[in-house]
């Protein structure tokens, strides 16, 4: 299968509201309504405990919806995810990175282990190609080949990520998800690994959805805007208009948190900003 | 301090191996036949001595190794390969919604009642079911050993089922029962393994007991060599 030709796009429906269970309950009051394709660059900002995550897993399969649907081309989710096909043509098309933490390598197996998996199981490519692909990533992400003998407990939390975002890259997906992917990295880590994504997703033709706390960071990826609270939409648009002109206050108040910081941090120190800087 | 070498705990246990596999060929009389006269002295001819009919205690000491170790080998491999194995299915499964679940939970009740148990009664019921033999004995403590394996990898599993490189597995296209044999078993097997220990050296305490059970549980009577069975006593405490 040719990687490059997998379309897709997803789609998450909810005729009331999608509501998780236990600790991330995921009750939101209006209709969420959402779609990625491979043209979007969606930011998805709230506080913790808004849902973002939540919704993020959801769109991937990795999290149940007990009430709406998520699509892909059109199709229920759990239809794919039932066959091995199935599962596999969607994850090749669509891929998760999720949050730093220490767990989020197996802690007995390689990085080279974990960045070749996806490439063998979804794509069938193993050998010399896989290396030739898993080489081009790692150049991609300023990765030292040489880390892909070693475990994830001797790298880096910042190498770590990027190890995690090589093995979401690897199998070229249509579309990419983003769970506070650059949270747990230091503000000069931030603002290279922001480039890359925003540059890879553009360059490719990948949609991206990014779920972040960090409105900043988001803003400087995301063509589209959507704010989040409680589990619920409360304002979406593009960013430019979102940041420009909030409509609800709760975006006005994350906005102006967010300035409040900059303000106390001073331009020295700007979070992110200061170090991608528009090109 | 030098630090010792990785193998060096295995060390006792080779040796008793040794004795089992090399031991019976060194034996000088047939363990299950009168030697000589009735309690004899340790020393000249008779080792450790002779018990009350006559059997030579050295060579019932040593072939008693083979048996005790073959017994106890099987109980813990089985007990500890059927233990990681059901211990992963529950921890993975209990959660779920479905029959998966249901199976996941009911064997873990089952699991927590077998504590109320006691383990005569299952060893009274396996010999009288499969009558008395070593391979019932076997499999009765087995059964006892099991639960325990169980619930160690049971525990294991619930703390590595949420870890992120689950879902990163999931995102590779990995199905479920790959997932679990790949990231989980490697992760969640060393309480059991290292308990192993403990129910082989369990296994060879209850053997030496098994024999001062009823003789309707025990083995049948024919002087089979155990280490510590009554019948190798040494002639001075008879």
């Amino acid at each position: 299968m040719n990687p490059e030709s997998v379309p897709g796009y997803v789609a998450l429906r909810g005729d009331g509201a999608p509501t998780g269970r236990g600790s991330s309950a995921f009750t939101a009051v209006k209709p969420l309504d959402f779609e990625i394709d491979s043209t979007s660059a969606i930011g998805i900002v709230g506080e913790s405990g808004s849902g973002k995550s939540t919704l993020a897993r959801m769109l991937v399969g990795l999290e149940p919806v007990s009430s709406g649907v998520v699509t892909y081309n059109a199709a229920p989710l759990p239809q794919f995810l039932r066959s091995r096909t199935g599962r596999r043509d969607f994850r090749a098309a669509v891929q998760f990175v999720a949050q730093d933490t220490s767990s989020s390598f197996d802690p007995r197996r390689t990085l080279g282990d974990a960045v070749e998996t996806p490439l063998a199981i979804l794509h069938g490519i193993t050998g010399d190609a896989a290396a030739e692909r898993v080489a081009e990533v790692l150049a991609l992400l300023q990765l030292d080949p040489g880390h892909l003998r070693r475990y994830p407990s001797e790298v880096s939390g910042g190498q770590r990520q990027r190890f995690a975002l090589a093995r979401a890259l690897v199998v070229r997906p249509r579309i990419l998800l983003c769970d506070e992917v650059v949270s747990a990295l230091d503000v000069s880590v931030q603002g290279t690994v922001l480039n890359i994504i925003k540059e890879y997703c553009e360059t490719n033709a990948v949609g991206l959805a990014f779920v972040s706390h960090g409105l900043p960071a988001t803003a400087f990826v995301a063509r589209e805007l959507v704010v989040m609270r409680a589990g619920e939409v409360v304002e979406r648009g593009p960013t430019r208009q979102v940041l420009d002109d909030p409509q609800h206050p709760y975006t006005a108040s994350l906005l102006a948190a967010y300035r409040r910081d900059r303000a106390v941090v001073g331009p020295a120190e700007r979070p992110v900003v200061a170090a991608v800087g528009p090109a | 301090m030098r630090r010792r070498p990785s193998w060096a705990p295995f060390v006792p246990f080779a040796i008793l191996v040794a004795v089992a596999v090399v031991g019976p060929l060194l034996i000088p009389f047939d363990p299950e036949r009168v030697a000589g006269p009735a309690s004899q002295r340790p020393g000249g001819a008779f080792l450790f001595g002779t018990d009350a009919t006559g059997l030579d205690v050295f060579s019932r000491t040593i072939a008693a190794a083979r048996i005790n170790l073959t017994i106890a080998l099987l109980v813990t491999v089985v007990a500890t390969v059927v233990g990681l194995l059901v211990g992963l299915l529950i921890g993975m499964n209990e959660a779920r919604r479905g029959p998966l679940g249901w199976v996941g939970r009911g064997l873990s009740r089952v699991v927590d009642l077998s504590d109320a148990v006691p383990a005569l009664i299952v060893g009274v019921v396996v010999v009288g079911l499969f009558g008395a033999s070593l391979v019932s004995l076997s499999v009765a403590l087995a059964l006892i050993m099991v639960p325990n394996q169980i619930r160690l990898t049971r525990v294991e599993v619930l703390k590595v089922r949420h870890d992120a490189y689950l879902d990163a597995a999931r995102m590779a296209g990995m199905g479920e029962a790959r997932i679990t044999f790949r990231h989980v078993l490697p992760n969640s097997c060393r309480p059991a393994l290292e308990n192993a220990s403990v129910v082989f050296g369990v296994s060879i305490i209850v053997l030496r007991r098994a024999l001062r059970v009823p003789r309707a549980i025990g083995t049948p009577p024919r002087p089979t060599p155990r280490v510590g069975a009554p019948g190798s006593r040494p002639a001075s405490r008879t």
